[in-house]
């Protein structure tokens, strides 16, 4: 393999391409070495192997931070719990992975992916077999605040998707991945009545020790997903962190940097905000909307779990939509393309949430909300077809408070809206709607100078080596530490120039 | 195949909502007469406690017919079905124990301590407490039915306002300590085996680039050595 900086950006890649060790790639390949194709029946290391592993700990995760919800009912009586007691938990229980989702965007960036999973999915396993101890409220909510830091592994999925994955297909990746990983949610409210169910009656345990045993399911979970990322994942397309650096294929990075250039580029700002309301929805309607059908419509329990779970199920295939919707239009429209997709989709999810609140009927509640899922997911897949393309340097830490801005809009969301009796649950809804409709409109002032944004045209003479370079000082250019932003600019490039002669395809 | 147990699990939930849409009117509360006289002890081995543990504790309950009312308005009583109910101060802020005048919608009264065919008078049962009962304030209540189990009359050993005669119920933890013990074991083997993954590649880092050092520096010094050999 040629020695870094060496290599022409423009190498014939594919088919023939190998990793450090010489190995063929089973999928096809670009020049960075990320695979062309997202084959989902496949394992084959590196890329469907990380993929798998990539979404399944992170649907552990969320299966564990939104276990308690659905055996409610029992935690409330054997802990005596209020209203506000819950609310206080709920909020809890998506604060935690604002600092870890932060902390996580760092972490990948300077010790990889593969160590971040790993480290926080093993080091959140206490917490949740902290949940069978718990005696009271303060219990309860320390330990619902301990487990949320594990939704940070969404930061490491995602990173690990677009470390993986090219840009033409990193929109279906990440959508994907993290698609099935929100599942989590749904999965987590069908799962743990069933595992309580049984060990009550099967196994005979009391009613106030079921729950708590129940909670070794998730503890568990996490324990054999850590050990499976640490011995079968890998961080990069040619190997790990460690082996890279050691050759010298891997730059070694400082968070200073790292942090000042994802701090200083505005865009993550907006990407901030408006993520706030697409995941931030997501998780406030995940907290919520059991409780709403069985208050509001008198269904009973497990029916209102059975409604609850269908909203994290349509993540199956909506989340992975958005992303292709989002890749799609960038083959047609480049980055102007997936722009106005994203605003578009979030725009109608947030109408279909203000019609959700003034819906009075139960059957078409139900039908608004799995469509409003539908589109405030596709949303979150969208925005993640553009992430990936706001930096190269600061992916990692960009992701980072990207992710945790979803979180900080969920507490924002429930804390004005569902915490108080100030307004009504279905109120409270129509308001979020609004609050999202507002929120989204800040797209409009997202800018590439290479491509555009969703009003403006691209800069002519603009490129995409200009806008990935000026990430790299004078002296680090002199050293030939962009090299790796180079090829990524190259991989990145929109898909068609517009020129004197109209609209013309460029490969 | 995917398309048949999608299909197999909306025609599953639009069943079962189906079947969620479909709401009675129950009895309402207020309509009912308060014709039966209730009285209910705790029954305790620690006597001057006040309180009743669950499990270990048991609720004597007896009731009979207000020996003060007219006689045939008992001709339609069939049974009786006796509840624990909770005391105001256990539904404060919890929304799901809410007292609702609809009695279908009810819920108020979450444990059945017994139901018995209607007797006026003679009626007792010594009931000993469940441990799935939550801790809190109680009373009893008790529910006379006809034939077709539709409530009739009621009577209960508070007064109207459920302020006197409370029973007090402390609940079980539920937690036992094979769960702490294995909850720690479990935490301690997560948090270890990290450790020393993390600790191996660290070791096996350090291992490899010590050995690429020591080869570029043989690779060095190795021709001049070869040829300082052949010189000599």
């Amino acid at each position: 393999m040629a020695p870094q900086g060496q290599e022409s950006a423009f190498s014939v890649p594919g088919d023939e391409a190998t990793d450090l060790k010489g190995n063929k790639f089973a999928l096809p390949v670009d020049s960075e070495h990320k695979a062309k194709t997202l084959r989902l029946y496949s394992f084959a290391s590196p890329h469907m192997l990380t993929f798998h592993l990539s979404w399944i700990s992170f649907m552990t995760c969320f299966f564990s931070t939104f276990a308690p919800p659905p055996l409610m009912p029992v935690i409330r009586d054997n802990l005596d719990l209020t209203k506000v007691d819950i609310a206080n938990a709920a909020v809890a229980s998506v604060s935690g992975s604002i600092i870890s989702r932060l902390l996580m965007g760092t972490i990948c960036d300077l010790a990889g992916p593969r160590y971040g999973c790993a480290i926080l999915i093993m080091v959140t396993a206490p917490a949740v077999f902290c949940m069978p101890l718990v005696n009271s409220i303060t219990g309860f909510i320390m330990v619902r605040f301990f487990i949320s830091f594990a939704l940070a592994t969404f930061v490491s999925c995602q990173f690990w998707m677009s470390s993986m994955f090219n840009s033409k297909i990193v929109g279906l990746a990440n959508g994907t991945a993290a698609g099935w990983g929100n599942v989590g949610g749904g999965v987590t409210q069908l799962v743990m009545p069933l595992v309580f169910s049984l060990i009550q009656h099967q196994f005979g345990a009391e009613y106030f020790t079921a729950w708590r045993l129940a909670f070794f399911v998730p503890g568990v979970m996490h324990v054999v997903m850590g050990l499976l990322v640490l011995t079968l994942g890998q961080d990069l397309p040619d190997g790990n962190y460690a082996a890279l650096k050691r050759s010298g294929n891997k730059v070694p990075d400082t968070f200073g940097k790292v942090l000042y250039h994802g701090a200083t580029n505005y865009r993550t700002w907006i990407f901030t905000i408006t993520y706030g309301y697409c995941l931030g929805v997501e998780l406030t309607v995940d907290n919520i909307i059991a409780e709403y059908f069985y208050d509001r419509f008198d269904v009973n329990l497990s029916t209102a779990g059975i409604i609850a779970s269908t909203f994290g199920f349509m993540n199956i295939f909506a989340r992975p939509a958005g992303g292709i919707i989002s890749d799609l239009m960038a083959r047609r429209f480049g980055m102007r393309g997936r722009l106005w997709a994203l605003w578009i989709i979030q725009t109608l999810g947030g109408v279909l949430c203000i019609i959700l609140g003034i819906t009075h009927q139960l059957t078409s509640s139900i039908v608004v909300m799995l469509i409003f899922s539908v589109f405030v997911q596709a949303a979150c897949g969208a925005t993640f077809g553009v992430i990936p393309f706001i930096s190269r340097r600061s992916l990692g830490i960009i992701s980072g408070f990207i992710g945790a801005g979803g979180n900080v809009g969920s507490i924002l969301t429930q804390v004005l809206f569902f915490s108080s009796s100030k307004y009504s649950t279905e109120t409270g809804i129509m308001l979020m709607g609004v609050m999202t409709v507002a929120c989204t409109s800040v797209l409009f002032l997202v800018y590439f100078p290479q491509w555009g944004g969703m009003i403006c045209p691209p800069r002519v003479k603009s490129t995409e080596e200009d806008y990935y370079g000026a990430e790299w000082n004078a002296e680090e250019h002199a050293a030939g530490l962009h090299e790796s932003s180079l090829k990524f600019a190259v991989n990145s490039r929109s898909f068609l120039i517009i020129d004197q002669l109209g609209m013309k395809e460029k490969t | 195949m995917a398309c048949c147990h999608k299909l197999l699990a909306v025609t599953v939930l639009f069943a079962a909502l189906f079947q969620a849409t479909e709401v009675e009117g129950g009895v309402r509360f207020s309509t009912l007469e308060r014709n039966l006289v209730v009285n209910a002890q705790i029954q305790s081995q620690n006597v001057s406690s006040g309180v009743a543990k669950v499990g270990v504790d048991s609720l004597a309950v007896q009731w009979n017919l207000n020996s003060s009312l007219e006689i045939e308005v008992d001709s339609e009583y069939a049974s009786v079905k006796v509840k624990l109910c909770f005391a105001p101060k256990s539904q404060i802020d919890r929304g799901w124990r809410k007292t609702d005048d609809d009695l279908q919608r009810d819920n108020t009264c979450p444990k059945e301590i017994a139901t018995k065919l209607y007797r006026s008078e003679g009626n007792f049962v010594v009931w000993r407490i469940p441990k799935n009962v939550p801790g809190g304030e109680y009373f009893v209540r008790a529910y006379v039915l006809d034939t077709q189990a539709v409530e009739l009359a009621y009577g209960q050993n508070t007064d109207d306002a459920k302020t006197t005669n409370l029973i007090t119920i402390i609940p079980i933890t539920g937690r036992l300590p094979s769960i702490d013990i294995a909850g720690i074991v479990l935490s301690l083997f997560s948090v270890v085996s990290l450790c020393s993954f993390l600790l191996a590649e660290t070791l096996l880092d350090e291992k490899i680039r010590f050995q690429n050092d020591l080869l570029n520096h043989i690779g060095v010094i190795g021709p001049r050595a070869l040829a300082f050999a052949f010189t000599n």
